[in-house]
């Protein structure tokens, strides 16, 4: 089924099936249309939202200058697809070709692009974590959420964790007024990001915008009852907070992946410089492909553009 | 309409802002923040900004349906 098979321009007419219908799918399908892609192509993604864009999510969204509906990406390209939207991928039949979706439906394809993306690690205490007050910020809905609750007036809110993430919600609670106490386990934050010169400015700069900011230190609990009320920290203290905010990373969704039979773990889906998926033995698969944030790739870059050309 | 930025390419020059301020502005010194779906009516202005950009990194996509949503069902359609 590899016959055929080149960059731009090439001569594959079977069906492609993107799977993770956000960013890099969304690109990834413009590419193989304006490659001269005609067959069929499919789009699954678990969000019942047309694909959007992120980074505004922690920034205006947030501070209420941009409404979430407005963050649907502009779409460049007529894609002529089918989009399955709102339904997650459950699993992957690799020799049977199929994708098994969660609700039972299976979806065949002759070329698969897996752009499945991450999620945000949630707090680890389950009971803790469903306290009415404690949020992640990776969907839109996450998003309107905790824009719903900042714009309400919360006494303090905690961020757990000094990444990208939880430094710009930091910077818009001071935007909007809010006391904000920032918790960041190593010396400074951005420390992995920035290391810790660049850390240290940041550091200053929140400090200089009243940031309650916290480093060497972790939440080891929060308490309420049904409702957040308290955080407490490994240094003793404890803080009177109604709102948390936890950034601590997030995960690949790799999960629908066990057991077909590919090199893909919580880490990510492992792929070579042409954005092509290694089997369990390591050997390339001719016909699966991986792009955007799920993928571990050879290199930092991870252009699902380039991968669509690879793909048609 | 909807529009998309290149923050890589955006080098805060701000011609987009003196051209279509009510949909870019500057956050602080240099960092930008716009509005993706700027209504019909701002559409002039932005056209203008786009083709102020001294680096091009405004793009307007294709005009879609009132929601912008794509089908959600099994059947094959334009986007």
């Amino acid at each position: 089924m590899s016959g055929g098979a080149t960059a731009a321009g090439g001569t594959f007419a079977g069906r492609i099936v993107i799977v993770g219908a956000s960013l890099a799918g969304l690109r990834a399908a413009e590419a193989l249309r304006l490659g001269g892609f005609t067959g069929a192509l499919t789009l699954i993604g678990d969000e019942s939202y047309p694909p959007y864009d992120r980074p505004p999510l922690s920034k205006t969204v947030l501070t209420g200058w941009l409404p979430v509906e407005h963050t649907t990406l502009p779409q460049f390209v007529a894609l002529d697809a089918e989009w399955r939207l709102g339904v997650p991928a459950a699993g992957l039949d690799l020799t049977g070709r199929r994708v098994r979706l969660a609700d039972g439906q299976e979806v065949e394809f002759d070329r698969l692009l897996i752009t499945t993306g991450t999620r945000a690690r949630q707090w680890p205490n389950e009971t803790e974590a469903a306290l009415d007050g404690v949020f992640t910020v990776r969907t839109r809905d996450d998003a309107a959420r905790l824009r719903a609750r900042l714009a309400a007036g919360p006494n303090r809110v905690l961020i757990i964790g000094g990444g990208f993430i939880g430094s710009e919600v930091a910077s818009v609670c001071r935007e909007l007024g809010l006391p904000v106490t920032l918790v960041e386990r190593s010396g400074v934050p951005l420390d992995n990001a920035l290391g810790a010169t660049a850390g240290g400015a940041a550091a200053r700069l929140q400090r200089h915008h009243g940031v309650d900011l916290r480093t060497n230190v972790t939440v080891m609990a929060l308490e309420g009852d049904g409702r957040l009320h308290r955080a407490h920290l490994s240094d003793g203290d404890v803080l009177d907070v109604d709102v948390a905010v936890v950034a601590l990373g997030a995960v690949r969704n790799t999960e629908w992946l066990r057991g077909a039979g590919r090199a893909a773990d919580a880490r990510g889906v492992v792929c070579d410089a042409s954005c092509r998926v290694f089997n369990a033995e390591g050997m390339v698969l001719d016909d699966v492909f991986v792009a955007g944030d799920v993928a571990l790739a050879p290199s930092t870059l991870r252009w699902p553009t380039d991968c669509g050309r690879t793909l048609g | 309409m909807r529009i998309i930025v290149d923050l890589v390419r955006c080098q805060s020059y701000g011609q987009c802002v003196y051209a279509a301020p009510a949909v870019f502005r500057f956050n602080g010194e240099a960092s930008l923040e716009f509005d993706y779906a700027p209504g019909e009516e701002l559409r002039e202005a932005v056209e203008r900004a786009v083709a102020a950009c001294p680096v091009q990194a405004i793009r307007i996509g294709l005009p879609d349906a009132s929601t912008g949503e794509a089908p959600a069902d099994a059947s094959r359609g334009e986007t």
